[in-house]
């Protein structure tokens, strides 16, 4: 087959993102009717909001907003060095029985893209901003034990040094008892 | 600002091979965002274009106001103010677009009375659909938004 008979190239078909990875896509999530102010500093804050439960875990969005002031001052920066600043955010997860998540990729397993991790797993799937602000979406493989659920955040660069904020984890229970499928027969 | 949240998302459409959901709603006192979320039926295969997207291709999003106000995702009707001129409320701004939905802002909070968000996808065999909302939850979420630093308006 010459160069110029070649196939068109098709995308690989059948792959499924595991289910460890991601909310579920055959249902509506039960929303958890709570917005979390997790730290302030001087120049930021980090927001945890968009808190979607389902029986197989929890999807939420972290986003940084600048203080209106520092978006002036980085929109005139011509390094814009803001753009890695939220390199080094980290989030953890810690529940009343001592387990605790992290979205850092050292603590995840190594085979976590093949193999089922044992729950809590905190993924992350990326996110994206500007001088304005960014946003990243989480996925917490797993839900919480009954009891105190932390959100925490580290963020050297935002001056925020593990700072954080509790609920109670039954808001994210009876929050993932109202999911329900698309598909009622699935 | 810290956002109120609104405590349900909606199925707006659903056929055999498609849902689309509002997702994540979260409202401030100038207006609110949202996610416009597509799920498939995983059972189903998924097709995948080989040629660029265009308007007719994309999901067409309408939210419509109890008093007759409405406003879409259609780019080309986007109000194009000039200056410090404002535009008239409601107007919709879809961030991002894909396969997968988007995310939207709506500028402008309802009156109280239903809210409704319409939907058709022509191009994935969704017909014309739509949900309901109270916008009660909308208003009461947007007197829930707080200010983050107490030196700034917003």
């Amino acid at each position: 087959m010459s160069f110029f008979a070649m196939p068109v190239w098709q995308p690989p078909s059948g792959y499924r993102i595991p289910a460890w990875l991601r909310p579920p896509e055959t249902m509506v999530p039960g929303i958890v009717p709570v917005e979390l102010l997790l730290g302030r500093s001087d120049t930021d804050a980090v927001l945890v909001t968009g808190l979607g439960a389902y029986p197989t875990g929890l999807e939420f969005v972290v986003t940084v907003r600048p203080h209106p002031d520092q978006l002036q001052q980085r929109r005139h920066d011509p390094g814009r060095p803001h753009r890695f600043a939220y390199r080094d955010l980290w989030l953890e997860l810690r529940f009343a029985d001592g387990q605790r998540a992290s979205n850092h990729p050292r603590s995840w397993p190594r085979t976590f893209e093949t193999e089922q991790p044992d729950p809590p797993f905190l993924y992350y799937h990326g996110g994206g901003g500007s001088e304005r602000g960014w946003r990243s979406r989480h996925w917490l493989w797993g839900l919480p034990p009954p009891g105190p659920l932390a959100f925490v955040c580290t963020w050297p660069a935002g001056q925020l040094h593990s700072s954080g904020v509790e609920i109670d984890a039954s808001l994210v229970l009876e929050a993932a008892g109202r999911a329900t499928a698309v598909w009622p027969t699935s | 600002m810290v956002p109120g949240v609104v405590p349900v998302a909606l199925l707006v459409a659903r056929t055999d091979t498609h849902a689309v959901l509002v997702d994540g709603l979260l409202v401030y006192p100038t207006g609110f965002d949202f996610d416009l979320a597509v799920r498939r039926d995983p059972a189903r295969p998924r097709e995948h274009r080989h040629r660029p997207r265009l308007w007719d291709d994309e999901l067409r999003l309408e939210v419509r106001f109890a008093d007759g106000r409405s406003a879409d995702n259609d780019p080309r009707r986007r109000p194009r103010p000039s200056g410090d001129e404002v535009p008239a409320p409601p107007v919709l701004y879809q961030s991002t677009s894909g396969d997968d939905g988007g995310h939207v802002w709506l500028w402008g909070l309802p009156p109280p009375g239903p809210l409704v968000f319409a939907c058709q996808w022509p191009a994935e065999q969704i017909p014309p659909s739509q949900a309901e909302l109270d916008a009660g939850l909308v208003l009461a979420a947007a007197a829930r938004a707080r200010t983050l630093w107490s030196d700034q308006a917003s």
